[in-house]
C-alpha cells in the first residue's frame, strides 16, 4: 500500500493524460498526422493502464509472478489480435 | 453452512463441496454425456450405411453431427477427465480440498445444467445445425430455418454457461495447484497427472475466454440482432465481409488449445499409468514436463493451420506451417519417453496398462496422420475430408481411451473394491477391435467429404465395415458398466494400494480416502511422504477466511481443520439453477423483451440482499434503505417496460420464454445474494508449498487469474474491433457510419460521435478507481481520522468512498446512456445498422455490464462494511482490495476503448 | 477412377511422373506417397518397437495375499518407484533425445520438401493460367463466370491439360469448392475471394463438391464439372468466337447436349 499522497499524484496524473489524449483530437493534431499520433494515444494509454496497474492494484509491491499471470493474458490477445490482423494484410 | 449428510443419502450429492464428491459426480455425469453423443454417433453410422442415408434429414443429420460433436467435446471428454483430477489433485499434492470448494460445486452444478440446457435444445424445434465450429455465418438467424432458431440460441447459451463452468474450475485448480501443495512438495515434483492438469487448466483459462467472446458476439447476433456476422438488408441477408474470416480466427485460436486440452489431461494418467505398470520411473520426466508446457504454449500460435485455405496470405500461412511442425516435436519426446520407461521394467499387463499401450498404438497412430495434414499441399486435399475426421477421432478417442484405462486404475481407490479383471480385459480387447474398425477404415475412405452422408458407391463396404465397428465398440461399454457395477457389490477389498509401484500420494491413504483426505498434515519435507499431526502443525496460527462473510475465527484454529472447514452448501445448485431457467428464457426471447428479464432482476437483487443481509448479519438501516429502495426501483422499470412494450400487451402476449427468464433472473438475484452472505468456512493454507506464490492470499491469486481470463475476454472483442477494420480498412472506418448509401435501413448517416462523453467517462471511471483504493486506504487505517473538530471512524470513511465509488460508476452509467440514446434514437445507430455500430456497442456494451456488474457487487460490500465486516483490529479488508483489483480492471479496459472506439 | 478404393486412385501414376508434369494432381500424389511410405514404416517401427519391449519386460508373477499385482522384488540394480516418493527421472535420457532427435529430422525433412512444393502451388507467376474461371458457392450449388463473361449455374466445363485458374467466392454462407480427382480446392467465403487453379490431365466428369457444411442441402451439393478432350474444345474455338459469351453459350448448350446424349462416351477418359 502506498500513501495517500502518492495514490492522489497518480490520480491527478491519469486525469491529465486523458485530457491530453482528448486535446490531440481536438486541436486536428491526429488528422493531421495519422499514424504516429495514433501511435502516441496508445502509448499514453498504456503509460494509464501501467500506472493503474502498478500502483492502484499494487503490482508493483506483490510478487513478480502476479504479473506475469496478467502479462500472460495480455501476451494472448496480443497474438491473437496481431495474428489475425497480420493474415489479412 | 451445515454438516454434509452420508454419501447414502441424496442430499449428501446436492449439496456437497467435497472435491472427492463433486469428482464421482462429474465422473457419472459425464458418463452419461457419453452415452448421449454416443448414441448420437450410432445414429450417424446407421445413415451412412449407404449413400445418400437411412434415417436422417439433411437438416436431422445436420443436427446429429453437431450435437456429437459439442456434447463429446465439452460434455463428455474434459469433464470426464477433470472427475478424475477434482478427485486426485488434492490428494496427490496433499491438499485437503480444492481451494474454492464452494465454486468447484458451482462448477459442477453449471456444467451439468449447461448440459440439461444443450439436450434440451433438440426439444425447442432443432438443435444447432451449424456443426461444432459452428462456422459463420451459418451460425446466425438470417441463415438458420426458422424452426431451427431457439435451440441454436439456446446451444449457444448452454455453451456459454459451459464455460463459465471450465473459468471457475480453471481459476480454482490454478490457485490450489500453486497454492496448497504439501511442504516440500516443488512444483516439478508434483506427480504428472496433477502436472498435466496444471497445463490444461492455464490453456483453458485463456482458450475458452477466447471462446467466449466469440460466443457472446454470436450471441449478440441472435438476441441484439448486431451484425458482425450478417447484416439484414432490404433485399435480405448479406453477409459481412469480415464476418467468415473473423469468426475462423477466433474460434480456432480457442479451437486448436482445446485438442490439448481435451487431450493433455489423460496424457498425465498415461504417464503415471505406465509408471505404475512398468514398475520403472518416467525416463526423462524434466523433458516430459517441459514438453508439454511447451505444447501448452505453442498451441495458441497455431491455431490458422485450421484456415489454410481461407484467404489469409502466404506469409501467415508459412509462420503457422513452422509453429505447427515445431508442435509435434515435443510429442515425439513424450512418446519416445512413455517406451522408453517400458525397457527393464517389471511390466504386469493388468487391465489399465492394456489400455494404456493400446491408446499408445492410437496415439501414434493420430499422430502420425497427424503430420500428413501440416504439409499444407497434402492438407489443401485433405480439408472437410475422412481423412480429418480419422485423424482427430484417433487423437481425441486415444483421449478417452486412456481415461477408461485410468478408471480401471483409480477404481480400486475410488470404491474400495476391484474390479474384475477377466471383465476389463474383455472390454479392452472389444473396444480396440471395435474403434479400429470403426476409425481405420476412414483412412481408405478419406476422400467421402466430411459431413455429407452421399458418398460414392464405391466407399460403401468401407461405411459398413465403420459402422460395423461402431456398434462393437459402444457394445464394449456394457460390459464396462456391468463389471464396475458389480464388482461394487464384490468382496474383493483393496487396502490403501492394489499396485505394486504405485508412488503417488493418493495411494499412501485407504481406499476410499476420508473426507479430509489424509490421516495427518502431509509434508515432504524429508524427503518422502509423511502425514504430521494436525493439531501441532497448524497451533498458533491464525485463520484466515478465503471467502468473504463472516468473522474469522480466531483461537478455534487449535482443533483439526476439519472441524471448522464447511462442507455442505445449498447456493452452488440453487445459483446454477438459476442458469437454467435464465438461459432457457433467453434463448426464446424477442430483441424487444431481450434486457427486462434481467433489468427487472436488478431492483430484486437489491432486495434480496436487504433481506438476506438483515438475516445473516441482523437488521441494520441499510438493510431496511436496500428493501425500500427496491421497490421503487420495480416502479421505475415498470413504468418504463410499459412506455417501451406495454405491460397489458406483455402479459397477454409475452411468450412463455419471457416468463421463464424473469424467473430465472429473479431466482438468481435471490440465490446470489444468499450465496454472498453464506459464511463459509475454508481456512487459508498454512505449513504449504506456494512457490512462486508464497505472499498472495488464495482469493487474490483466484482473482488475478479471473482477470488475466477477462484480459483475453476484452482483448478478444477488441481484437475482433481491430480485425474488422483491418479488413474494412482501418481509415475508411468512419466513413461506414457516415455513408448514407450504406445506410438502406436506418435511412441515415451518423452525423457526429462526439469525444466528449468518452472523456468525461474516463474522468468518472479513474476517480472512482481513485476511491476505491482510497477505501481500501481507509478500511486499513488504525484509528479514527480527524478534520478538525470532526471525527471520521475508518468505518464512516471506507463507506463514504465505496459509495463515491458508486456514484462515479452511476454517473458513467448515466452518461452512457444520454450518449446511447442520441446515436440510437436520435441518429438512428442502431446495433446492427453497420458493422461498425455493432463493434462499438457490443464492445462498450460488455465493459458497460461489467460497470453494472461492480456496482452490485458494491453494494453487498456496502451492506457488509456498514453492519461491521471488513473493517476493525482483526481484519486486513482483502475482499476490498480483491473486489479493488476487478475495479481497477474495469477502469484499465475502458482506458483502451476510449482511444480506440472515441478517438482514433 | 472413383469407386475403386481411394488409396489405389491416389498413388501417382506412373506416367506422370516420368514426364514430370506438375499439375496438382501429380503434386499431391508424388507427396501422399512419399508420407504414406515413410509414416507407415515410422508407425510400423515405432508400435512394434514399443509392443516389443512391453511383452520383453512383463512379469506374470501371481498375486500374493490381499493384493491384486504382484509384490516388489529387488532382484536387480533398476530403482523402482516407492510409494510416496518426490518423484526423479530414470535413466535413459541419452537414447531419448536420440530418437527425439532423428523424428524432428524426419519431420523437418518432409515439412521442407513439402513447402517447396506449396510455394509451386501457390507461385501462381509459375503456373500462367491459361483460363479464368470465377467461383461463387450459394446454398446449395455453384455459379460460374468465364473470363468471357458467360455465365452459368450448371456444369463447369473446361479444357483438358489446359491450366485453369479459379477465383473462389460465396454468396450467402461459407462453402469449401473442391474437385475431387483434379486435387482443386479452396474455401468459397463471402467478402472474401481465394484462388486455385487446376490441370487436368485426363478428360472427363469430375464433381465440384462442398466441403465445408453449408447447411440443410450440403450433403448432396454437388455439381458436374466436365473436361472436354482438347480436341473438342479446339473444334468448338474454329466454329465459334469464346471470347464472345454468345457464342460461347451456345457452344457450352451444345456440348453439354452432346454429353448428356452419350456422345463422349467413348472419348472420355474418367467417367463416373
Amino acid at each position: 500500500m502506498a500513501s495517500t499522497k502518492t495514490y492522489t499524484a497518480i490520480f491527478v496524473a491519469l486525469m491529465a493524460l486523458s485530457t491530453t489524449q482528448a486535446a490531440v483530437e481536438w486541436l486536428g493534431l491526429l488528422e493531421e498526422n495519422y499514424w504516429p499520433i495514433l501511435g502516441v494515444i496508445l502509448v499514453l494509454s498504456s503509460l494509464k493502464a501501467m500506472a493503474v496497474a502498478g500502483w492502484f492494484m499494487h503490482l508493483r509491491e506483490e510478487p513478480r509472478s502476479v504479473t506475469y499471470v496478467a502479462l500472460t493474458g495480455l501476451v494472448g490477445v496480443l497474438a491473437l489480435t496481431a495474428g489475425a490482423s497480420y493474415s489479412i494484410i | 453452512m451445515s454438516d454434509l449428510p452420508p454419501r447414502s443419502s441424496v442430499k449428501r450429492w446436492l449439496v456437497t463441496t467435497n472435491h472427492k464428491d463433486v469428482g464421482i459426480l462429474y465422473l457419472l455425469t459425464s458418463v452419461f454425456f457419453l452415452v448421449a453423443a454416443g448414441v448420437l454417433a450410432l445414429l450417424i453410422r446407421i445413415q451412412l450405411l449407404q449413400s445418400g442415408g437411412t434415417i436422417l434429414s439433411g437438416v436431422g443429420y445436420n443436427q446429429v453431427v453437431t450435437a456429437h460433436g459439442f456434447i463429446m467435446i465439452f460434455w463428455f471428454l474434459s469433464p470426464f477427465a477433470f472427475g478424475f483430477a477434482n478427485y486426485f489433485v488434492p490428494l496427490q499434492i496433499g491438499a485437503d480440498d480444492l481451494a474454492f470448494p464452494r465454486l468447484n460445486a458451482m462448477s459442477y452444478w453449471l456444467y451439468l445444467f449447461s448440459g440439461v440446457l444443450v439436450l434440451g435444445s433438440f426439444f425447442q424445434g432443432a438443435t444447432f445445425m451449424g456443426g461444432w465450429t459452428a462456422y459463420a455465418p451459418l451460425n446466425v438467424p438470417a441463415y438458420i430455418p426458422e424452426f431451427g432458431e431457439v435451440g441454436s440460441f439456446a446451444t449457444i447459451v448452454a455453451l456459454i454457461a459451459f464455460v463459465g463452468s471450465v473459468t471457475i474450475g480453471s481459476v480454482n485448480f490454478l490457485t490450489t495447484i500453486y497454492r496448497m501443495r504439501a511442504k516440500g512438495l516443488r512444483m516439478r515434483d508434483i506427480p504428472l497427472f496433477s502436472i498435466s492438469i496444471l497445463v490444461t487448466v492455464w490453456m483453458m483459462l485463456f482458450a475458452f475466454a477466447a471462446y467466449l467472446a466469440a460466443l457472446i458476439i454470436l450471441s449478440s447476433d441472435h438476441l441484439l440482432h448486431t451484425s458482425f456476422f450478417a447484416l439484414e438488408t432490404g433485399s435480405g441477408p448479406e453477409a459481412t465481409d469480415s464476418g467468415s474470416l473473423l469468426w475462423t480466427h477466433l474460434f480456432w485460436f480457442f479451437g486448436h488449445p482445446e485438442v490439448y486440452i481435451v487431450f493433455f489431461p489423460a496424457l498425465g494418467a498415461l504417464a503415471e499409468m505406465v509408471q505404475t505398470f512398468a514398475g520403472r520411473r518416467l525416463v526423462g520426466r524434466k523433458w516430459f514436463i517441459i514438453s508439454m508446457a511447451l505444447v501448452g504454449i505453442q498451441s495458441f500460435i497455431v491455431w490458422m493451420h485450421h484456415m489454410f485455405l481461407t484467404s489469409i496470405n502466404l506469409e501467415i500461412k508459412t509462420v503457422i506451417m513452422v509453429t505447427t511442425v515445431a508442435i509435434s516435436l515435443p510429442f515425439d519426446l513424450m512418446v519416445f519417453s512413455l517406451i522408453y520407461t517400458m525397457i527393464k521394467g517389471k511390466i504386469r499387463w493388468k487391465t489399465p496398462f492394456l489400455f494404456s499401450i493400446g491408446s499408445l498404438v492410437i496415439f501414434i497412430i493420430g499422430g502420425i496422420t497427424g503430420v500428413f495434414l501440416g504439409a499444407i499441399v497434402l492438407d489443401y486435399s485433405f480439408r472437410g475430408t475422412y481423412w480429418v475426421v480419422a485423424h482427430f477421432h484417433y487423437v481425441m478417442a486415444s483421449s478417452a481411451v486412456i481415461l477408461i484405462g485410468a478408471v480401471y486404475y483409480w477404481y480400486p481407490k475410488m470404491t474400495g473394491k476391484m474390479y474384475n479383471e477377466f471383465l476389463g480385459k474383455a472390454h479392452f480387447v472389444t473396444s480396440f477391435i471395435g474403434f479400429n474398425m470403426l476409425y481405420f477404415p476412414m483412412f481408405i475412405v478419406w476422400e467421402t467429404p466430411r459431413r455429407v452422408f452421399h458418398y460414392d458407391s464405391g466407399f460403401t463396404p468401407f461405411h459398413l465395415l465403420a459402422t460395423a465397428g461402431a456398434f462393437i465398440f459402444a457394445g464394449s461399454f456394457l460390459i464396462m458398466f456391468y463389471n464396475l457395477f458389480a464388482s461394487l457389490y464384490s468382496d474383493r477389498h483393496v487396502d490403501e494400494s492394489p499396485w505394486a509401484y504405485a508412488s503417488s500420494p493418493e495411494w499412501a491413504v485407504s481406499s476410499p480416502p476420508p473426507l479430509d483426505n489424509f490421516p495427518g498434515k502431509p509434508s515432504f519435507a524429508s524427503g518422502k511422504l509423511n502425514f504430521l499431526d494436525r493439531a501441532g502443525t497448524d497451533g498458533g496460527a491464525k485463520s484466515e477466511t478465503a471467502t468473504d462473510g463472516g468473522v474469522a475465527t480466531g483461537d478455534e484454529t487449535l482443533a483439526p481443520p476439519e472441524e471448522h472447514a464447511d462442507h455442505a452448501s445449498w447456493w452452488p445448485i440453487m445459483v446454477s439453477s438459476s442458469v437454467l431457467f435464465a438461459g432457457l428464457g433467453i434463448s426464446g426471447l424477442s430483441v424487444s423483451y431481450a434486457v427486462w428479464p434481467f433489468a427487472l432482476a436488478i431492483p430484486a437483487f437489491i432486495g434480496f440482499l436487504g433481506v438476506e443481509g438483515a438475516r445473516q448479519d441482523g437488521f441494520a438501516l441499510i438493510h431496511g434503505i436496500y428493501v425500500m429502495v427496491a421497490f421503487p426501483l420495480t416502479v421505475a422499470l415498470l413504468i418504463l417496460f410499459h412506455l417501451g412494450i406495454g405491460i397489458f400487451e406483455a402479459v397477454g402476449n409475452a411468450s412463455p420464454y419471457f416468463w421463464v427468464g424473469l424467473i430465472g433472473s429473479v431466482w438468481g438475484s435471490y440465490t446470489l445474494a444468499g450465496f454472498g452472505y453464506e459464511s463459509f468456512e475454508v481456512p487459508e493454507p498454512k505449513m504449504a508449498e506456494q512457490w512462486p506464490f508464497e505472499s498472495v492470499e488464495n482469493t487474490k491469486l483466484g482473482m488475478w487469474a479471473f482477470i488475466a481470463s477477462d484480459i483475453i475476454v476484452f482483448g478478444a472483442f477488441v481484437g475482433a474491433y481491430i480485425f474488422t477494420r483491418f479488413e474494412y480498412g482501418w481509415e475508411a472506418w468512419w466513413h461506414i457510419a457516415e455513408d448514407p448509401s450504406a445506410h438502406t435501413m436506418a435511412g441515415q448517416a451518423l452525423e457526429h460521435h462526439p469525444v466528449l462523453p468518452g472523456l468525461i467517462n474516463t474522468y468518472l471511471l479513474l476517480a472512482s478507481s481513485f476511491t476505491v483504493v482510497l477505501a481500501l486506504t481507509a478500511a486499513r487505517h488504525k484509528g479514527n481520522y480527524s478534520l478538525g473538530p470532526l471525527t471520521i471512524s475508518s468505518r464512516q470513511a471506507t463507506l463514504g468512498f465505496l459509495g463515491m465509488t458508486f456514484m462515479g460508476a452511476a454517473g458513467f452509467l448515466v452518461n452512457k446512456g444520454i450518449e446511447w440514446v442520441d446515436l440510437y434514437l436520435h441518429q438512428g445507430w442502431t446495433f446492427g445498422v453497420d458493422v461498425m455500430s455493432s463493434t462499438f456497442y457490443l464492445t462498450t456494451g460488455m465493459h458497460g455490464l461489467h460497470v453494472i456488474i461492480g456496482m452490485l457487487v458494491l453494494l453487498f460490500l456496502i451492506a457488509r462494511t456498514y453492519t461491521g465486516a471488513y473493517v476493525g483490529e482483526n481484519e486486513d479488508a482483502g475482499t476490498l482490495e480483491y473486489f479493488g483489483l476487478y475495479w481497477h480492471f474495469v477502469d484499465i479496459v475502458w482506458l483502451f476503448l476510449f482511444p480506440l472506439f472515441y478517438i482514433l | 477412377m472413383v469407386g475403386s478404393g481411394a488409396i489405389l486412385t491416389s498413388l501417382p501414376g506412373v506416367e506422370a511422373v516420368a514426364t514430370l508434369s506438375r499439375t496438382q494432381v501429380d503434386i499431391f500424389s508424388r507427396l501422399f506417397l512419399a508420407f504414406v511410405v515413410l509414416g507407415t514404416t515410422v508407425g510400423v517401427v515405432v508400435i512394434s518397437y514399443l509392443m516389443y519391449n512391453a511383452y520383453k519386460y512383463r512379469t506374470d508373477a501371481p498375486d500374493a495375499d490381499g493384493k491384486y499385482d504382484v509384490e516388489e522384488e529387488t532382484d536387480d540394480d533398476v530403482v523402482r518407484p516407492q510409494l510416496g516418493e518426490i518423484p526423479t527421472s530414470a535413466k535413459g535420457g541419452k537414447k531419448l533425445f536420440l530418437s527425439f532427435g532423428l523424428s524432428a529430422v524426419l519431420v523437418l525433412g518432409l515439412i521442407i520438401y513439402s513447402y517447396s512444393l506449396l510455394l509451386y502451388v501457390e507461385d501462381t507467376g509459375d503456373v500462367e493460367p491459361d483460363m479464368e474461371v470465377n467461383v461463387e458457392g450459394f446454398q446449395f450449388a455453384w455459379a460460374y463466370e468465364y473470363d468471357n463473361g458467360f455465365e452459368t449455374t450448371g456444369e463447369l466445363v473446361v479444357p483438358n491439360e489446359e491450366v485453369v485458374g479459379l477465383e473462389v467466392s460465396s454468396r450467402d454462407v461459407m462453402h469449401n469448392f473442391g474437385i475431387r480427382g483434379l486435387r482443386a480446392k479452396t474455401d468459397a467465403m463471402p467478402g472474401q475471394t481465394t484462388e486455385t487453379w487446376f490441370q487436368a490431365d485426363e478428360s472427363g466428369e469430375y464433381q465440384a463438391i462442398c466441403f465445408e457444411l453449408c447447411g440443410s442441402g450440403h450433403s448432396n451439393m454437388r455439381e458436374e464439372v466436365l473436361v472436354v478432350p482438347t480436341s473438342v474444345w479446339e473444334q468448338g474455338q474454329e466454329n465459334y468466337n469464346f471470347d464472345n459469351p454468345d457464342e460461347f453459350e451456345q457452344w457450352y448448350d451444345q456440348t453439354i447436349d452432346a454429353w448428356k446424349n452419350g456422345e463422349f462416351d467413348d472419348q472420355l477418359e474418367v467417367t463416373n
